[in-house]
């Protein structure tokens, strides 16, 4: 929209009104200031012929006075009258002459004056018929009186009219005493006709007194119509702009109690932003709602800002809002950059209980004349859009998992699957059996903290193998609980027995959903029964593959190499609960012999070792129902001395206590519960869950545990069993 | 995932129970025992049982079971000389409002709380009526034993 | 109107100047592809170029700083910063040393030809 435009539409009535006002003063004026010039004129014309008349009759005097004075011989007398007549026909004569061609004559007061020359034809006809007369008169009285110069015009300073010397006199004096019959004559034609002369000058007069008052009228006239027009003008103005004005404040009006409507009913806060970042004076009702903080007019929009979002968010917005009221960034180009989309912003709702919910900040430039001169900034409460994409993302990842199963399932190893639930269904109901037992004490309590975390590690560990990441990561999170919870010790309280349920419901959770999985595709697939090897045909045992995958992984995971070699035809021929027992036992040692056994590749090159660890497993027959297996790795080996030391530093054991312990009475504490040797805590290793599950299995089962080893040599788990018993 | 109730959740329950014993003889209940009623694994049911059923975001039941000479002692402590069985119902039931009331406080007023059913009980009832994934707290107070059975779950 | 294209990635470099191609980008000739910073700041000397694309992450000098010295050199040259940066606070920051404009990776042509049209509006 083009402002000056408007403007000028806006004020075009007013405007125009104006200017006929000032046109029409300026007329009448200069029609005012024309007359009154004429009006003088008149007046000089009206004086002059009057005075005509008194000229006509001076003459007249002063000729029958010089007769008279001519008859005594009064010669002073005679003078002083030839210099009367020469003003006196001096004064008529040029005045005539002026009223019929217009011209400079003398005027009253005997300095120069213009009179315009008669312009009605009465006027005219009055001056000529003075000529007919006059004519005969001048030439009667040649030599009575002394003439005017031929061609005589009054300039201010110059000779005047009735200014003669006494030469001038004396001589028309002789020609008068010379001549006394054309005095005589002359005083005779004066006396004839004086009263035409005067009744011509008298027509004159009223006449020109008549055409003065006709423009006097006319003057008149037009003022009136002036000054009526004038306030007709200012009427108009007055109107016109009234009008318009209450137009213009209607639509103002309008405008304003649209907008008012507009922000009282609009959802998102809506509010303009200075280059001060001040909030402008009007804003949509929703803004305090929304923003959940009083907003005053003027107010500083950043610290209303700072006070609910995050700091590091806040810190961008800053920029982010500076940049958009410069003009070096294009608007259109830093939108994604936008920092204030789906804050978290912490608030406090009416019970004072604190949440979480999330706004977005939308920045519009607003240009005034191609400047920017505000942001609209548009605020909307997007909590439950964020909420619902955050499920969506749960419900993506929870499909994710069955997916994964899936893929599982597919890659043919839906026996270990089956048994794998079936175990931990087992598993959980041993833990839940546990937890129903009363505890009277701490020591109680401690001691199946132990025995579930036990349990737990061995669900991770199985559910490792199998790469179910949905119920291994499930088990580290309470796996790191429930270590945190035995730190506590002697404060372990009943109430933290009961997040052992909370935290066992989950579990059930998990395992109900995806034996629930593995049930619908186990039947899709045709694969109710475990199948065994013989069914498949294949000659490596499956273990063999979830093994190795788990080692690589855990050793990619350490920063470690290795290479893993597996034996096991053997388990082929042996019952499917011996095989389980020995997988899940497998499974711990091999993330032990791993994370503590096998060194960094540096340091293996240190000690001239290939920088691959070899980590082997087998499993033997050697006769008589009896079986051997083993899990070797060629690391750093079991060092009493190591561990002595160890358990002193991690406070274990004090160091006298570690100094009346043997070799072999040190070695033993591995299998004690919530001992480990890594440095820091992680999936695989440093809970110290782990040896004393493996003994715990062994035990149940009525096997044996041999272990072998040598410093920076090798360390060997055998695990000893008979069928046949 | 489908059942958004935690310990704190469960603990308003046990605290209402805690809290009843507390104010009437300075001695607060223990928890003994928690777990779960997975594979049958439901309390034996004790001599007089209340329960409130919720509704609103949350559906299900609170429990609680006591042997009648927990209940006696408790009246008794109360100063109470009438110690017959409606009087025992009553004190039982009370309990349950307490649940009740901590419940209401907790999960906001958008929950809707029933009033107590009290009765008698036999060992087997509670095996009748609650469902798996139910949560048992077996508490102690004096010398007695008592049950606190949670069955809730949030409609999403 | 000459463009320089900033960014390590080779594959980038050559999708943005075949991206060039499209008719309505038809003003913008591309005067040189720069692998890093540095030798980025040679060739903006050299063809003194009016746009630039910007990647942030590149060895031996960054897009920032990068940006900061063609600004100087050329306070009105039109610098649009293309990059995969996640962290909104290091974006902000090459568009607080005067660029015009960011575009994330990764982006469709339309994205690009949109980014450049805008950018060489007045």
């Amino acid at each position: 929209m083009d402002d000056k435009v408007s403007i000028f539409r806006k004020y075009r009535n007013i405007l125009v009104a104006v200017i006929l006002f000032v046109t029409a003063d300026a007329l009448v004026i200069g029609i005012n200031f024309y007359n009154t010039y004429r009006s003088d004129e008149s007046g000089v014309s009206i004086n002059l012929s009057g005075r005509q008349r008194m000229l006509s009759q001076r003459t007249t005097k002063v000729l029958l006075t010089l007769n008279e004075a001519l008859n005594n011989d009064d010669e002073s007398i005679i003078k002083a009258n030839v210099k009367e007549l020469s003003l006196a026909v001096g004064l008529f004569d040029t005045t005539l002459e002026g009223f019929r061609d217009g011209k400079i004559v003398t005027g009253g007061d005997m300095k120069p004056v213009f009179l315009v020359k008669v312009n009605t034809e009465k006027s005219v006809d009055f001056v000529k018929n003075t000529y007919g007369i006059w004519d005969f008169y001048k030439r009667l009285l040649k030599g009575l009186y002394v003439p005017l110069p031929e061609g005589y015009i009054p300039v201010a300073g110059g000779k005047k009219v009735g200014e003669v010397t006494d030469d001038e006199i004396m001589e028309s004096v002789r020609f008068i005493k010379s001549n006394p019959e054309r005095l005589y004559a002359a005083a005779l034609y004066a006396q004839r006709n004086n009263l035409k002369i005067l009744g011509f000058m008298n027509d004159l007069t009223t006449d020109l007194e008549f055409v003065n008052n006709e423009r006097a009228a006319k003057l008149r006239i037009v003022l009136v119509a002036g000054i009526i027009f004038a306030v007709m003008n200012f009427g108009y103005t007055v109107v016109v702009s009234i009008r318009d004005l209450m137009k213009t404040d209607a639509e103002l009006a309008k405008a304003r109690g649209e907008t008012v409507e507009i922000l009282s009913t609009v959802r998102e806060g809506l509010f303009l932003l200075d280059k001060e970042k001040k909030i402008g004076t009007q804003f949509s009702e929703s803004l305090p709602v929304i923003l959940r903080r009083d907003i005053q007019p003027g107010s500083n929009f950043l610290t209303h800002l700072e006070a609910i979002a995050p700091k590091n968010i806040y810190e961008s917005a800053v920029d982010y809002i500076e940049l958009l009221l410069g003009d070096r960034v294009k608007e259109a180009l830093v939108a994604s950059l936008n920092p204030l989309t789906n804050v978290p912003v912490i608030a406090t709702d009416v019970l004072g209980s604190a949440q979480t919910r999330y706004l977005s900040f939308f920045f519009n430039r607003v240009l005034q004349d191609d400047v920017i001169s505000h942001l609209l900034v548009t605020v909307q409460d997007v909590t439950d859009k964020v909420v619902l994409s955050q499920q969506v993302e749960q419900a993506k990842n929870l499909a994710k998992t069955e997916i994964e199963t899936l893929l599982r399932l597919a890659s043919g190893d839906f026996a270990s699957l089956q048994q794998f639930i079936a175990a931990t269904g087992e598993s959980l109901a041993q833990i839940n059996e546990k937890l129903s037992v009363p505890h009277d004490d701490v020591r109680e309590r401690l001691h199946t903290l132990n025995y579930i975390m036990r349990v737990v590690h061995g669900i991770k560990g199985e559910a490792a193998v199998l790469g179910i990441d949905v119920l291994e990561s499930y088990a580290h999170e309470c796996e790191k609980e429930m270590v945190t919870m035995r730190e506590s010790g002697d404060s372990l309280s009943g109430d933290q027995m009961l997040r052992i349920a909370v935290l066992l419901e989950g579990f059930y959770q998990r395992h109900s959903s995806l034996a629930q999985v593995v049930s619908r595709l186990g039947d899709a697939l045709g694969k109710t029964q475990p199948q065994s090897a013989a069914e498949t045909g294949a000659s490596t045992h499956p273990f063999v593959g979830h093994v190795s995958s788990l080692a690589e992984r855990i050793a990619t995971d350490n920063g470690k190499q290795i290479e893993i070699s597996c034996q096991f035809e053997k388990l082929f021929s042996l019952p499917s609960h011996v095989v389980q027992e020995l997988q899940g036992i497998s499974v711990q040692l091999v993330r032990n012999a791993v994370t503590h056994g096998i060194e960094t590749p540096q340091e293996r090159a240190s000690r001239n070792k290939p920088q691959s660890g070899a980590l082997c497993l087998w499993c033997e027959y050697l006769g008589n129902g009896q079986y051997d297996f083993t899990v070797r790795d060629d690391g750093r080996g079991i060092v009493p001395a190591r561990l002595r030391e160890h358990f002193v530093k991690n406070g274990t054991l004090s160091a006298s206590e570690a100094s009346t312990l043997n070799d072999n009475e040190i070695a033993n504490r591995l299998f004690m519960p919530g001992v480990s040797t890594a440095q820091t805590a992680n999936k695989d290793a440093g809970h110290g869950i782990g040896l004393d599950a493996v003994l715990e299995k062994v035990n149940k089962m009525g096997w044996h545990l041999l272990v072998k080893s040598r410093a920076n040599r090798y360390t060997e788990f055998h695990i000893q069993f008979n069928t046949t018993s | 995932m489908n059942n958004n109730i935690d310990e704190k959740d469960i603990l308003t329950f046990v605290d209402a129970v805690s809290g009843f014993f507390f104010q009437v003889t300075q001695e607060k209940v223990e928890i003994k025992a928690a777990y779960l009623t997975e594979g049958g694994m439901v309390p034996s049911t004790y001599d007089l049982t209340s329960y409130i059923t919720l509704s609103g975001d949350y559906v299900g039941r609170i429990y609680f079971s006591a042997p009648r000479s927990m209940v006696a002692h408790l009246l008794m402590a109360m100063g109470e000389q009438n110690r017959l069985e409606d009087r025992l119902l009553d004190a039982t039931g009370e309990i349950a409002n307490t649940i009740s009331g901590n419940a209401r406080k907790h999960f906001g007023e958008t929950m809707e709380v029933s009033v107590p059913t009290t009765q008698a009980t036999d060992a087997n009832w509670l095996k009748s009526v609650v469902p798996p994934h139910s949560y048992v707290i077996l508490v102690k107070w004096k010398q007695y034993r008592a049950s606190v059975v949670v069955d809730i779950q949030r409609v999403v | 109107m000459k463009l320089l294209i900033v960014d390590d990635s080779a594959l980038i470099r050559s999708r943005i100047s075949r991206i060039l191609d499209d008719p309505r980008l038809n003003l913008i000739q591309v005067a040189g592809m720069a692998k890093n910073g540095m030798e980025a700041i040679t060739m903006f000397l050299q063809h003194m170029p009016e746009l630039v694309t910007m990647d942030i992450t590149m060895p031996e000098m960054d897009g920032i700083d990068c940006t900061e010295k063609m600004i100087t050199i050329r306070p009105d040259c039109n610098i649009l910063v293309i990059s995969a940066l996640s962290d909104k606070a290091t974006a902000l920051k090459a568009l607080k040393k005067g660029a015009r404009g960011f575009l994330y990776k990764p982006f469709s042509d339309e994205d690009l030809i949109a980014a450049f049209l805008e950018l060489t509006s007045p």
